[in-house]
């Protein structure tokens, strides 16, 4: 059966996969079934007839009675979600899906599916960008009409008229985009600076359209950068088939998340020799596990391959790994500025980044009434994120004297990763 | 204005309002930005503006500051870390949800205790687990007592000292600079109450003089906590400055210190109880000859004043004798505070005939309450193995259950071991919840051959077998020899018993297991002894 991740790898777009995870419940399936590899349910939708959905994932095989175009359908997808969280009855096909199988089977005319691979196929490629300019015109207006008549009106703006919009993005094949104006529906109940981090999010906005308007004037990798923030995927079997950065990597530590009922996981990697970073990016559905096991602490001798970015820090393990001896300490940074001064470097190259990840030395923490700091040698503080679980084994490895730490930085508050003490490194635990 | 505010301010004040009430911003504040500020509708020159301040501000800025106050650093450690051998076997200890049971526990309580003995303390990355066990600990502050050497500088520094001096609350309240020689009245009442009980179990009179020093400056509240630390080594040395608290200004003061004197045999406190109960505690004989019936009669309030208010200093208030059932609970309390000895004497009766009168009498129930509380006060262990033995006298008591894990720690070893050699091979009459629990005692070696013995012949039941009463008090010299039996002897025998009765031998033998390792790790037993 599918793992999780796979199944969010192949929702068309994310409107899809939230309606799918809608449907992955037992009581929306009457009848359901597994019939060897192929899954197949009814769907009681708003219709008097249950539609009728057929997956096969592993062919990457679906089929559905219902009108919409997106493939596989929201039906598809939340078979596919309710499967993976409990796994559907054996049960012979019905004679509908028995037919829709029976023709599966039959050899495929050549034009029906393509190999994957980096490069996108033409037609199709081309038929997506189309889709996406129009949306994007649709973006424009939208934002010029709001921008006209004040962002003072947000506060008394529902959810819908974010949401509208996300949705024609959606549809436009935009889904990355779509997730940005949907997070802005939440700024303006936060109170504080909300205006001036409204009008920041829409100046990126407006910088991701620019740049897309002239796309074929990018460098390749900036090319791929403003794709992928867009919302182009690309298959991971093909790039694990790309050359990589063989290295011993250290994994410096992990950070969880919830994305609705998506959890995601990021893993943080430091190359021993390349002293290159990479970010594993993982998701689960529920309380499902993650597909891979990474140890924080552990050395991997592996190859790595980077996502296509302008500030590449995305990649994939190449399967063919093994657990190496303990890497050395790196000599990383030694200031806030100096984090700064990274930090100006990858907004110079990709100015959406959000995350960077740094080893600096002779942090000191210190517990102030608002949460605990990490000073550094020049007297500067950043703040720990609230949510940062071991705050107490962080003060109780300092003793008040300064340590040398890997952490994830997101512009406003730093997150500890792991220590480096004379006993080696020592990744602070965080809860999945 | 910041160079942030001065930013923002000009691309607000026009997108704030709509550009169609504002004008869009008109010269940017950066010069950087004159080219995104022409061409194209207003929306669009705000919007580009905006693109280009966000990218200038996040590459520019950190928001970082300098903190008001930051906490001195911890000392250097004075003591050794724990050796790699014991923290391994620290961890075996605490891996698994199963080391949350009692037995698991006293065997973590041992460990910690012979590590601190040994002079240890714990590695720094462990102090958060070692001081929230002690959180955990409320009721059990012997735990506390013992992890604040093994804190190390660190700990203490960590636990109460600058570490949270900056944040409204420890977490860690009752930790406390062990070596202290005053009680830090500043700190909690929690951490001096820790300080005078470990200070007292090492020597009783230098803990009273520690707390007779402070007791003039200690807050009504301190003066609460600190009186129960006086438990330990408690004698008749202790009774002036007991009743001196006698008439502290404060309810609860008091109250401590009446509990700490219902525990001293021979003090005027237990006196005046024995004295006030005496009258009402008779043997009535029966009419026709038919023997004689134990009768407890309440006391009534005293008539003269002067007795009155001696009533009214021990506790006792005059609308509670109003009814027959507020009588009754003095009188249950007047016995609570008479030792179990004066019982004897007064009725001039052994402990079986005692037993058999309350079981006959009809305030059996408030009899037998007085009974108990008095056992359990005043530490009688022969009496605790008789009411024990006589389930008919506690069963009746409210909280029941709980009773039999009260007074067991009380009966004298030898009587466990020859209850327990007797269980092996058939019924013991005494409760079951006595084998669950540890002992202040360790069994006898002469128990051991004995034992050996019937437990080759026993049914494979686990907790006959390895009951955690003898897995906790088995002295370290005996657990080799032990251990050695039950892997040839006893395992094999579990093969074909049942999953619940093998996992319930694998949990014990892990537990005996782990319990010699600790004293191989402390050099008391060679490794060598184990087969």
């Amino acid at each position: 059966m599918s793992e999780p991740v796979d199944i969010e790898a192949l929702a068309p777009d994310t409107a899809s996969l939230t309606a799918a995870r809608s449907l992955a419940r037992a009581d929306k399936w009457p009848e359901r079934g597994a019939a060897g590899p192929a899954l197949w349910g009814l769907c009681q939708g708003s219709g008097a007839k249950p539609y009728k959905t057929l997956a096969q994932p592993e062919t990457g095989r679906f089929k559905c009675t219902c009108p919409s175009r997106k493939h596989p359908c929201k039906h598809a997808l939340g078979l596919l979600l309710l499967a993976a969280r409990e796994p559907l009855p054996p049960a012979a096909a019905p004679l509908w899906a028995a037919e829709w199988l029976e023709e599966a089977e039959k050899p495929r005319s050549p034009k029906v599916r393509a190999p994957r691979s980096l490069t996108p196929d033409p037609e199709a490629d081309a038929r997506r960008r189309a889709n996406v300019s129009a949306g994007l015109q649709e973006l424009s207006l939208w934002l010029e009409d709001l921008l006209r008549r004040g962002l003072a009106q947000l506060p008394a703006e529902p959810y819908a008229f974010y949401d509208r919009m996300a949705a024609r993005l959606v549809d436009a094949q935009a889904p990355g985009l779509a997730r940005w104006i949907r997070e802005l529906a939440a700024l303006p109940a936060q109170g504080g600076h909300w205006t001036e981090q409204v009008l920041e999010r829409l100046g990126l906005i407006q910088l991701l359209m620019r740049a897309y308007a002239r796309l074929e004037q990018l460098s390749p990798e900036l090319q791929a950068e403003v794709r992928s923030q867009l919302g182009w995927t690309i298959p991971q079997e093909a790039l694990l088939a790309e050359a990589g950065q063989p290295d011993r990597w250290l994994i410096l530590g992990q950070v969880f998340g919830y994305d609705d009922q998506l959890r995601y996981r990021r893993t943080w990697l430091l190359g021993h020799d390349s002293r290159r970073y990479a970010l594993l990016l993982d998701f689960a559905f529920g309380s499902q596990p993650f597909k891979q096991t990474w140890q924080p602490g552990v050395t991997l001798d592996a190859e790595l391959v980077w996502f296509p970015a302008s500030w590449p820090l995305r990649a994939l393990v190449k399967p063919d790994y093994r657990l190496s001896a303990a890497s050395t300490r790196p000599e990383g940074i030694d200031s806030w500025q100096a984090l700064r001064r990274l930090r100006a470097e990858a907004l110079a190259a990709n100015p959406w980044t959000e995350l960077l990840p740094a080893c600096i030395g002779e942090l000191t923490p210190q517990l102030q009434l608002d949460g605990l700091w990490l000073q550094d040698r020049h007297g500067d503080s950043l703040p720990i994120w609230q949510g940062f679980e071991q705050s107490w084994l962080l003060l109780a490895l300092s003793g008040g004297h300064p340590l040398s730490l890997s952490l994830e930085f997101d512009g406003e508050r730093a997150y500890p990763l792991g220590v480096w003490s004379d006993e080696g490194y020592l990744p602070l635990a965080a809860t999945a | 204005m910041s160079l942030r505010e001065n930013l923002w301010k000009p691309l607000l004040q026009a997108a704030l309002p709509g550009t169609a009430q504002a004008t869009a911003p008109g010269r940017p504040v950066l010069p950087e930005l004159e080219a995104l500020a022409t061409g194209g509708s207003a929306e669009a020159r705000l919007l580009n503006q905006a693109a280009a301040v966000a990218i200038y501000q996040r590459a520019g800025e950190l928001p970082t500051r300098r903190l008001p106050a930051v906490a001195e650093a911890a000392p250097a450690e004075q003591r050794p870390v724990l050796p790699p051998e014991r923290q391994k076997l620290w961890k075996r200890l605490t891996r698994q949800t199963a080391r949350l049971r009692p037995e698991w526990r006293r065997l973590q309580q041992e460990s910690l205790a012979l590590f601190a003995a040994e002079g240890w303390r714990f590695p720094h990355h462990l102090l958060p687990e070692l001081l929230e066990l002690g959180n955990e600990a409320r009721d059990d502050l012997s735990l506390r007592e013992v992890l604040l050497p093994l804190l190390g500088e660190r700990g203490l520094w960590l636990g109460g000292g600058p570490a949270t001096a900056l944040t409204v609350r420890a977490p860690w309240n009752w930790v406390v600079d062990w070596r202290l020689q005053e009680l830090p009245l500043e700190r909690s009442p929690a951490a001096c109450g820790l300080l005078l009980r470990r200070r007292r179990r090492q020597d009783p009179v230098l803990g009273r003089e520690m707390l007779e020093a402070s007791w003039p400056d200690a807050s009504a509240a301190l003066r609460t906590a600190l009186l129960p630390a006086l438990l330990p080594g408690l004698s008749l040395a202790d009774e002036p400055l007991l009743e001196q608290a006698l008439d502290d200004k404060r309810r609860e003061v008091r109250e401590q210190a009446r509990l700490l004197l219902a525990r001293l045999d021979g003090s005027a406190y237990v006196r005046r109880m024995e004295a006030r109960i005496a009258a009402g505690l008779q043997l009535r004989p029966l009419k026709k000859g038919a023997g004689v019936e134990l009768e407890l009669k309440a006391p009534a309030w005293p008539e003269s004043a002067a007795e009155a208010a001696e009533w009214q200093r021990d506790g006792f208030e005059k609308p509670a004798f109003a009814s027959a059932s507020g009588r009754l609970l003095i009188a249950e309390d007047l016995l609570k505070a008479c030792p179990p000895a004066w019982w004897l004497r007064h009725l001039d009766c052994d402990r079986e005939r005692l037993l058999a009168l309350i079981e006959a009498s009809p305030q059996h129930k408030a009899l037998g309450s007085g009974l108990i509380g008095s056992v359990l006060g005043f530490g009688d262990g022969k009496t605790a193995a008789a009411l024990l033995r006589q389930p008919s006298i506690w069963q009746r008591q409210p909280a029941a259950r709980l009773l039999p894990l009260a007074l067991a720690p009380l009966l004298p070893m030898a009587e466990l071991e020859q209850h327990c050699l007797a269980r092996l091979t058939g019924p013991s009459d005494l409760p079951e919840e006595v084998w669950s629990l540890g002992h202040d005692d360790e069994v006898s070696p002469a128990f051991w051959p004995a034992y050996f013995r019937a437990a080759a012949r026993a049914q494979p039941e686990a907790e006959r077998l390895l009951p955690a009463f003898l897995l906790l008090n088995a002295a370290p010299q005996q657990l080799p020899a032990w251990l050695n039996f039950v892997r040839a002897e006893l395992s094999p025998r579990f093969a074909e018993a049942s999953e619940a009765q093998r996992r319930d031998f694998d949990e014990r033998l892990e537990l005996l297991a782990c319990r010699c390792e600790l004293y191989i790790v402390s050099e008391t037993i060679p490794r060598e002894s184990l087969t």
